[in-house]
């Protein structure tokens, strides 16, 4: 994290900031950033789990249109491959297909930016600083390269003004000759098929839009599974659903306990964001998203009840027994 | 009386009986919302009633679920009808007491083993789950953000 001087030179910095810009624009400077250059670094990831603060190192490199993340996992993206994770030290798994495209995602419009000003060095780069307003409250901290405006840093804050998860290069090289990553080879094909909204069948939850102005731009399956996927044009959550119940014993049990309807749910966070599983209307609920909880909790607030309730266990055998018994009385 | 019966959650969706009833499975099954959950522990702790038929179900539900899954004999819930619309004549009462045991346990095992799969337990599979969000959204969006969280494995409770 920066150094307290640093800190204090930033905010009174940003204090008289320019008139604001409508839309997280930086985000997408920086996506084309990491698109265009060439560069290799070390991340540092770290995000709070209730009291504690976790937190891992990764390195990265890019070049050509390609980028590869060695962690405990590593996470490549390839223009020709789409995208692809080997756990583990295992074969690559191809998780997503260029042909998945999401349809147009939000503009982000309900963001407030405020204009860069300079920053402080991250990772030896100059950097420009851009903060990302909702509804007056601060939630993300921006720092990108003066240079290539590739992202050297973004800090998400708590409403209380803490921060909950930051990613930050230690080191980075920029501009070099790299090499582009080494080709995946042969790969396992874990990608999901994609789903026209009409042949959603009766019983799904996928409603166009969520609270807070997330818009579906997609619809996928995979086996029994349902996956939903919506953006505010910042952030993006995934609703996944598939046929079943939760049981708590297959619960972690270090999830915060939250409701959603009238069901019992499931909040933890991971190095993305959070996660949040509920069962209701004989489905299991999983969302997954790297928005503030406060959002995400909003989001599948929202969402539609499913379709049918199914009766519990003992209620289910009631109805089975009474319909039997029913013609022999 | 504990607050059960006249609460909300006694006057709720579940019906307005003075005892748990079908929310016993639920309560089972960790699907009551938490406020409900704590209404209906209180009124197991003063009504050896409900503590009774809890046990009992817990016990049931161990018993049908061991049972392997059978298909009923062949034909009969047509005989079943047959008998109904035939006003029953000829038919012993131990017959019909017969065939309603039968009856009655083909669908409680259909019930829990075949016949309701969206009931089954299931546990998500939460890793690729996020895996499959992260590649999803990091198409158009900026990839370090998206992505690099997915080299970090999935684990909770650490």
């Amino acid at each position: 994290m920066r150094s307290g001087v640093a800190t204090a030179a930033l905010v009174l910095g940003m204090a008289g900031a320019a008139p604001a810009l409508a839309g997280p624009a930086p985000l997408e400077q920086a996506r084309e950033a990491a698109e265009h250059t060439a560069f290799e670094g070390v991340l540092h990831v770290r995000w709070r789990d209730g009291d504690v603060t976790r937190s891992e190192r990764l390195t990265v490199e890019a070049a050509s249109g390609a980028l590869v993340v060695h962690g405990a996992n590593r996470v490549m993206a390839r223009p020709a491959f789409g995208r692809l994770v080997s756990h583990r030290g295992g074969g690559w798994e191809e998780m997503w297909l260029p042909s998945l495209a999401p349809t147009h995602r939000p503009d982000g419009s309900k963001y407030v930016t405020t204009s860069p000003v300079d920053g402080p060095q991250v990772a030896g780069r100059t950097s420009r600083v851009v903060e990302v307003h909702h509804e007056g409250a601060l939630l993300e901290r921006i720092y990108l390269d003066a240079e290539t405006g590739l992202l050297l840093e973004r800090d998400q804050f708590d409403p209380q003004g803490a921060v909950v998860r930051t990613l930050a290069f230690e080191s980075l090289t920029i501009g070099h000759a790299l090499a582009p990553p080494a080709d995946p080879g042969s790969k396992a094909h874990h990608a999901p098929k994609a789903v026209a909204p009409d042949r959603l069948g009766r019983s799904a939850v996928a409603p166009g839009a969520l609270a807070d102005g997330y818009q579906r731009t997609g619809l996928y399956r995979d086996g029994s599974v349902l996956h939903v996927l919506y953006s505010d044009g910042m952030y993006d959550l995934s609703v996944f659903q598939q046929p079943g119940r939760l049981r708590r014993s297959d619960v972690p049990p270090s999830g915060e306990r939250v409701t959603v309807g009238r069901a019992t749910a499931w909040r933890y966070p991971w190095a993305g964001g959070q996660l949040v599983v509920w069962s209701s209307g004989g489905k299991v609920f999983t969302a997954v998203s790297d928005a503030p909880a406060d959002q995400v909790l909003a989001a599948v607030r929202s969402l539609p009840p499913a379709p049918t309730r199914d009766l519990s266990l003992l209620g289910k055998v009631r109805r089975a027994c009474q319909a039997l018994m029913e013609p022999l009385g | 009386m504990s607050d059960f019966g006249s609460g909300s959650f006694g006057s709720g969706s579940f019906g307005a009986s003075a005892h748990l009833g079908d929310a016993l499975s639920a309560l089972l099954d960790g699907e009551l919302p938490p406020v409900q959950e704590g209404a209906a522990q209180a009124h197991l702790a003063g009504c050896p009633s409900c503590a009774h038929e809890l046990l009992a179900v817990t016990q049931a539900r161990s018993w049908v679920r061991a049972l392997p899954p059978v298909e009923p004999p062949f034909g009969l819930f047509e005989r079943m009808l047959l008998e109904r619309t035939q006003g029953g004549t000829g038919v012993s009462l131990r017959r019909r007491a017969g065939l309603a045991a039968v009856g009655a346990a083909a669908a409680a095992v259909m019930v829990l083993g075949v016949g309701s799969p969206s009931q089954r337990p299931v546990s998500p599979a939460v890793p690729r789950m996020v895996e499959a969000h992260a590649t999803g959204a990091s198409v158009g969006a900026d990839l370090l953000s998206k992505l690099v969280p997915v080299g970090v494995p999935v684990s909770f409770g650490r």
